[in-house]
């Protein structure tokens, strides 16, 4: 058990929770455009977009990670596009993995926000609105707070599926220690070193951490929550 | 004033509707927009409100053009400056009372929103949250909302129609208590007889999508088509033979009543129909009780 | 319900209270009502309806009523019940129906034939508008 007391062992851990954060904090500021979008706008090719917000939820992690590796390496598009701006490429960078798993986890943010919003109550908005406040205002001030419960639901099911994440992680961030080495990359090293003991003791954790979020969602949030994880 | 003349179709019960109203409402007037239901009196203060947009036609409010199909105006709700009491009221359930009718106000002005709350009696529920409140006290709430955003013209979507009878009969006296008041133009929906009765000084009474007769509500209902003044509307629940005779039970509102008829008028009733039953003013006797 | 289309000859109100004549044939009419509907007018038809359990039957009469509508007439029908009897009589080819008791049809010995006058209260008339 001596590995628990050396920082080396938590900096997995770190990341991950790092990496699970800032993908949440990201997907509010998309997911909550894209659900408003999509739940009050009429426009023709809605299947479209809901379709491919939709894709990571039946594509193998593999594929898209390795079309993320092709787009964010120095002669992807937006690879080529970040290094000029940031002086590093995406691929084996922790920037990458943010935008791999803020795409990868999209749906588990946008479709708690979308039921909320089509659940909302379209008079209070028509309310707002005749009460001369904006769209915006209105967003801010009345459906938001009114879909309070989507909002808690979206961000941790994206904050617990970003931890859980594997495939893409492996295909874009490679296994770079302090940079791309998260918990689940970690156990997989560990097991292919055949390193059983360290494995289980990062799986122990990642299962207890798990365990504990998921818990504290069926606590808290009860029945708002339990059938997003069926999306 | 507000002056209204639109066109729109609809899509009713019974299959397309030309909805085709014109009408001018003065300030301080109350209207009621009678008829049956899905015939498109929601529709009219949606309209009015900017939440629907009709096909042709104008709407003006005091000269301001709110929507005019020829010039291609048509403000936003945002612009209009109405008051509009839905249905379900639509409180904003993550505010206060109070913070509802801060919200409303174009200023915000927390003496003024008080004041308003204390000439309907809701002052001392002004911290409390609208899930707490009772329904009667919701739809004060709502009106006392609509009446901070200062509008030009107050429209009521059947707001009292969720309410039981007894709140209702209470909130109708204060409803017109509430419009002398304030003395806006308002246009309330409903299809309550006794409600307009009570309420408006003027009806405008929609049929099949176009306005059928408007006046004072006396002047309209009490002259249908025949000079009986005890006018009901109910439905056939019973038809029974007696010796000769045939003695009809009808329920009007919550009560029955039992009318004699003869064996040549019951061939045209059946149970279930709505009918109409009067009498002459002449015949009931009143009672204290 | 007994109706008759008869013709307004005079509209006379006071006070709220209003006076209706009318003429059917060689029949006049009259009704009592309180604001009387615009759309009846004089020379206009109305419908002059009433219920009848409201028309009385007198056979023989002699000396003068206080009843404004009085029609002459032939009974053709009489169905008789237990308590009340429907009594159908022809008024100038116009059937006026009368629901009384039926201890009154036997005090009368009303008969199908029999010249009887018809009477109704004006109180109890009420205009109905010809549509």
């Amino acid at each position: 058990m001596s590995e628990l007391l050396n920082p080396a062992f938590w900096e997995p851990f770190g990341l991950t929770i790092k990496l699970a954060f800032i993908t949440t904090l990201f997907l509010y500021l998309v997911g909550i455009p894209i659900a408003y979008y999509l739940a009050f706008t009429k426009f023709r090719f809605r299947a479209v977009l809901e379709a491919i917000i939709a894709m990571p939820l039946v594509l193998p992690p593999s594929v898209l990670g390795f079309y993320f590796l092709l787009a964010f390496s120095q002669n992807g598009f937006l690879g080529a596009f970040w290094k000029d701006i940031f002086g590093h490429q995406l691929a084996f960078h922790f920037d990458g993995l943010v935008i791999g798993s803020i795409i990868f986890s999209l749906p588990f943010m946008v479709h708690p926000l979308l039921s909320g919003f089509k659940a909302m109550d379209k008079f209070q908005i028509e309310a707002a609105h005749t009460m001369g406040k904006s769209k915006f205002q209105t967003l801010l001030k009345v459906i938001l707070p009114s879909i309070k419960s989507s909002l808690a639901t979206g961000g941790v099911i994206s904050f617990a599926h970003t931890v859980g994440e594997f495939g893409v992680v492996l295909m874009i961030g490679g296994n770079i220690d302090g940079e791309t080495k998260v918990a689940s990359i970690a156990i997989y090293n560990e097991v292919e070193a055949l390193n059983y003991s360290m494995a289980h003791s990062y799986s122990l954790i990642l299962f207890a951490f798990s365990f504990a979020i998921l818990w504290l969602v069926y606590v808290k949030l009860g029945n708002d929550v339990k059938g997003s994880f069926h999306a | 004033m507000l002056e209204i003349s639109i066109s729109k179709k609809l899509l009713g019960a019974t299959g397309i509707i030309d909805f085709e109203v014109t009408c001018n409402f003065e300030k301080g007037e109350f209207w009621t927009i009678f008829g049956e239901s899905g015939i498109g009196k929601t529709t009219l203060l949606r309209m009015i409100a900017g939440l629907e947009t009709p096909d042709n036609g104008s709407i003006t409010m005091d000269g301001e053009i709110w929507f005019d199909s020829k010039k291609r105006i048509n403000l936003s709700p945002q612009k209009r400056k109405v008051g509009f009491v839905f249905q379900n009221y639509a409180l904003f359930e993550n505010m206060s009372v109070l913070e509802n009718l801060l919200f409303a106000q174009p200023n915000k002005n927390i003496t003024k929103a008080e004041e308003i709350l204390e000439v309907m009696g809701l002052l001392v529920l002004k911290e409390r949250l609208p899930n707490t409140l009772s329904g009667g006290q919701r739809q004060r709430v709502a009106l006392a909302r609509s009446i901070a955003q200062e509008p030009k013209v107050l429209l009521l979507d059947e707001p009292l129609s969720a309410l039981d009878a007894m709140t209702r009969s209470r909130l109708q006296d204060e409803l017109k208590k509430t419009h002398e008041i304030f003395k806006l133009a308002s246009l309330m929906v409903s299809h309550d007889r006794s409600e307009v009765f009570k309420l408006s000084d003027q009806v405008l009474w929609l049929k099949e999508g176009k306005v059928f007769q408007k006046g004072k509500p006396k002047e309209i209902f009490l002259s249908k088509t025949s000079s009986s003044k005890f006018s009901f509307e109910g439905e056939i629940l019973d038809i029974e033979k007696r010796d000769i005779i045939y003695v009809v039970t009808i329920g009007i509102d919550k009560q029955i009543v039992e009318v004699v008829v003869d064996e040549m008028e019951v061939k045209e009733l059946q149970v279930g129909s709505i009918v109409n039953v009067s009498t002459k003013a002449f015949a009931p006797i009143i009672k204290v009780r | 319900m007994n109706k008759i289309k008869a013709l307004i000859d005079t509209i006379e109100t006071h006070d709220g209270i209003t006076r209706v004549l009318l003429t059917s044939g060689n029949k006049k009419l009259t009704a009592i009502t309180l604001e009387l509907p615009d759309f009846f007018q004089i020379g206009s038809e109305a419908n002059v309806i009433f219920k009848e359990t409201e028309v009385g039957i007198a056979k023989n009469l002699s000396g003068e009523i206080s009843f404004s509508n009085l029609l002459q007439g032939t009974v053709s029908f009489v169905n008789k019940g237990k308590i009340l009897s429907k009594v159908n009589i022809n008024v100038d080819g116009i059937n006026i129906g009368s629901i009384i008791t039926t201890n009154a049809v036997e005090q009368l010995s009303l008969e199908s034939g029999d010249e009887v006058k018809v009477f109704i209260k004006a109180t109890e008339v009420s205009l109905e508008e010809v549509l």
